[in-house]
């Protein structure tokens, strides 16, 4: 069963919380503004960098949600605030037991676990009141969700690493279509850590200063943290979700397969379970880690996946507030549906020489165009690939 | 959602190589570390005790099913994912200049297993790797129902954990336990089938006895049925640690296990 015209299904609302602000309205005139916002790493970090850290008090959770209180979330926690109503509105309609919850993250509260094992390393113990099972871990996260949410249906954490949340979109789409559920909660959440900035930097792809995807002067990703959300509903009024694609590189744990078959069989696919053409894609949100290997391997991939028939914008929201991780692939999507909404596609920050190599039509400033469908892609470490196609409301 | 049809098993845990002898109770205890042995040189070398069982799982379903392993797509579930290697990260960071290690890094993200699988074996088909609480097995299940709707002909569910380590550790966990099931759209050389996958109130629905620390013991009710050859409703979350949202709403996620009759 899929949606009234099988045509996708619907984003109702959406939100999300990055370095950008606290709030979609935040993040959305960031994007405009063109201005990024990156800051020094946190202070226990052993190396200089820049980070996409929120900067927000955002403040602990309520009592009845106190036992799961994290940095992550409290990312959750405020993401979903701003989507209360129209929350409601989708419990009211279909009823809790058919709303699922589908979100990615890929290192979750792994920022508590570290507080835990650094104190009990000092102290002998782990912190008062610490549970590994709540604070630390994934089903912290779907226990937090379902508690804020009250939804019903099914619940499950996509972890593909920084595909992850783009990965829950697909997963979403699948329920619908299978009519398990009829609206989903998709998105994905994740907070800074020490183990992912160091790891990142001991694999030599953190860049000194601010991330430049598809510049020639590119040298690297700045980490970032945030979490963003969408409804997706069986009918409704909003962009639509019309296909999704995923693929493996099945080529090697962080470089991607260099000719980029992997990124181009997920784009394929999300076009083919669209019914679009890729005459059709006015707009992809890159992967655009900054890397040199990625932004050059995504570059021929989206080459090649549009054939000569589109010569879509191209930008990557991660010169702006840097790799959410886990999260990146929801955040992606938020810059979709915006743009589809308002037909605009943001500058993509830092690209600026863009790398001639690339071939790509990369925005340097904001632009007002006519979007009738646009892609947003995620990758992963492992190999992990997914494509998303969304379409304009009509 | 249509009836979903088993075409392959398998199970590892420490003392046990197979599901037949998990079902038996027989521990074999020579049997301490999975072979993993489609795994290349270097990545076996890397890898750890929770990717060694799920991989390992993966190619007894792979030898039990008679499916492509290059072809076939596939659903990882793991609820602590790569916990030991997280914990030797920590311990690096205390140490010295607090460098970890990059290999240990990357070897760190929930989906190690699938990757490590999919780059030995050439698979290049998507693959999805799930995590959660006391509904994780469910949602497996479910991501399986749901890409066998969408026209998919086989794919292979692995669910897999080790134990938590120290400061983390729980007495309720003592072993890695993986396990596989291949599941078909079309009965074909399948004796057994699962009718539906809901949400119901069931009672006496038990924590299983002898893993129920790791989520992914969920599954064991389902693998003893088959290897049994018990049909059945059969509930698919545990009770564990008194945090099961059986607790919450008094219903659990279940399956009908059927014999499929040849007509």
């Amino acid at each position: 069963m899929g949606s009234s015209d099988d045509q996708g299904y619907p984003v109702t609302s959406w939100s999300a919380i990055n370095a950008l602000g606290s709030s979609t309205k935040d993040f959305i005139e960031g994007l405009r503004r063109g201005q990024p916002a990156f800051s020094p790493v946190p202070s226990e970090t052993p190396f200089e960098a820049l980070c996409g850290a929120v900067d927000a008090n955002l403040g602990p959770l309520p009592k009845a949600l106190a036992e799961y209180d994290s940095r992550n979330s409290r990312f959750v926690y405020h993401g979903l605030l701003e989507l209360e109503e129209p929350l409601a509105k989708a419990r009211e309609r279909w009823g809790a037991a058919r709303i699922g919850i589908c979100a990615g993250s890929s290192t979750a509260a792994m920022d508590s676990i570290e507080m835990a094992y650094f104190h009990h390393a000092e102290n002998g113990s782990l912190p008062s009141g610490f549970d590994v099972l709540s604070d630390g871990s994934a089903e912290g996260f779907v226990r937090t969700l379902r508690a804020i949410t009250r939804f019903e249906g099914p619940a499950t954490i996509v972890s593909n690493a920084c595909a992850s949340s783009g990965k829950a979109f697909a997963t979403a789409k699948r329920w619908l279509d299978a009519d398990v559920v009829d609206a989903v909660l998709v998105g994905g959440s994740d907070s800074l850590c020490q183990m992912t900035l160091r790891g990142f930097k001991s694999l030599g792809l953190l860049c000194d200063g601010p991330s430049r995807p598809f510049s020639a002067e590119r040298s690297g990703i700045n980490l970032g943290e945030g979490a963003a959300f969408a409804l997706l509903e069986r009918t409704g009024v909003g962009p639509r979700l019309r296909g999704t694609g995923e693929s493996s590189d099945a080529h090697h744990m962080t470089r991607p397969d260099p000719d980029g078959r992997g990124a181009r069989r997920a784009m394929e696919a999300a076009l083919l379970s669209a019914g679009l053409r890729p005459a059709a894609i006015g707009y992809v949100n890159a992967h655009g880690t900054g890397t040199h290997f990625n932004d050059a391997m995504e570059a021929q991939a989206i080459r090649d996946t549009m054939a000569g028939e589109s010569d879509p914008l191209v930008i990557s929201n991660k010169g702006y507030i840097g790799h959410t991780l886990g999260a990146a692939g929801a955040t992606g999507a938020i810059c979709v549906l915006e743009a589809l909404e308002n037909q605009w596609v943001p500058a993509s920050a830092g690209a600026e020489p863009a790398d001639p190599e690339l071939k790509l039509n990369i925005p340097k400033v904001a632009v007002e165009t006519e979007l009738r469908a646009a892609m947003c892609n995620a990758f992963a470490f492992g190999g992990s690939n997914v494509s998303l196609v969304f379409e304009a409301r009509r | 959602m249509n009836p979903i049809y088993l075409r392959g098993l398998g199970l590892w845990s420490t003392g046990f190589a197979n599901p037949e002898s998990w079902c038996r109770g027989e521990a074999d205890h020579e049997i301490e570390r999975a072979e993993a042995a489609i795994l290349e040189g270097s990545l076996r070398r890397r890898a750890s005790a929770l990717t060694r069982v799920s991989v390992e799982v993966f190619d007894q379903v792979v030898q039990s099913s008679g499916v492509d392993p290059v072809r076939v797509p596939t659903i990882w579930a793991t609820s602590h994912g790569e916990h030991g290697t997280a914990i030797k990260l920590l311990k690096m960071m205390l140490r010295g200049e607090g460098k970890v290690s990059p290999t240990h890094f990357h070897n760190s993200v929930h989906n190690t297993s699938s990757a490590y699988a999919s780059i030995s074996g050439g698979n290049a088909t998507a693959s999805t790797t799930l995590t959660g609480g006391p509904e994780l097995v469910s949602a497996a299940i479910l991501e399986a129902f749901c890409l066998l709707d969408a026209g998919v002909d086989e794919v292979i569910v692995v669910l897999g954990d080790e134990p938590l380590q120290d400061p983390f550790a729980r007495n309720d966990m003592q072993q890695p336990l993986a396990i596989g099931f291949c599941f078909a759209r079309n009965p074909d050389d399948s004796n057994w089938k699962i009718s539906s996958l809901r949400r119901e109130r069931l009672s006496g629905v038990k924590p299983h006895d002898r893993l129920g620390g790791l989520y992914v013991s969920a599954g064991l009710p389902l693998l003893e049925h088959i290897v049994t050859g018990r049909p059945g409703t059969i509930a698919l979350e545990i009770e564990s640690h008194g945090r099961s949202t059986a607790s919450e709403n008094q219903a659990v996620w279940c399956v009908d296990l059927d014999r499929v009759v040849i007509s």
